[in-house]
């Protein structure tokens, strides 16, 4: 017997078809000083993890950070990161969490939204054979 | 917006500045384009990070 399972989601988005992932629009703010960017969204990464020069144009002392963090890339190299909190709005839901800037520049290869401060917020449905995403918060 | 898709090739590698579909600044200097699309005055730019030309499938983070 095939039991279904129904959810609902208030927002919905088409993303591009693009090689590398699954792409989404990214507000981050801190205080008056605001990025718009295309990221990565990664079921796969722990954390979200943005290049160093993001989070300067956020007006951040990059190693002023709460946290500092080791993280792995993809090809096992690890590189330092250092934990800021930041505003994260996507779809018109804003969170408030704890990401990580790379300490160097150019690292990571991708801009990416992880599981701890942003998946973990919301609930979330893909259905990539038609490239949409479905969106709510976890509380909804 | 198809616009990542169809510059791919273009503009690998490179930071991107946009407002809408037109192109404010590039360069493979992140804090260049930054700077760029400040001094074009466009109050929301938007930025992205384009994937390198000769990036293998990603198998996984």
């Amino acid at each position: 017997m095939i039991v279904r399972h129904l959810l609902d989601f208030q927002e919905r988005h088409q993303y591009e078809d693009v090689s590398w992932g699954i792409p989404i629009p990214v507000v981050l703010r801190v205080g008056l000083h605001t990025v718009d960017l295309k990221v990565k969204l990664d079921t796969g990464a722990q954390y979200c993890v943005f290049e160093r020069e993001v989070g300067e144009r956020l007006g951040l002392t990059i190693e002023d950070g709460q946290v500092e963090q080791k993280i792995q890339d993809a090809s096992g190299n690890a590189f330092d990161t250092f934990g800021h909190e930041v505003t994260i709005e996507v779809l018109e839901f804003e969170v408030v969490s704890t990401v990580f800037f790379a300490k160097d520049p150019g690292l990571p290869r991708r801009n990416v939204l992880g599981r701890v401060g942003w998946l973990d917020r919301f609930r979330v449905a893909l259905i990539d054979y038609d490239r949409e995403l479905y969106l709510s918060p976890y509380d909804d | 917006m198809k616009w990542i898709h169809e510059h791919q090739a273009e503009y690998a590698d490179m930071w991107v500045a946009l407002e809408g579909d037109r192109v404010i600044a590039a360069s493979f200097n992140a804090k260049a384009v930054f700077e760029a699309a400040d001094a074009a005055g466009v109050a929301r730019p938007f930025f992205v990070h384009m994937e390198p030309k000769d990036a293998l499938p990603f198998g996984g983070w």
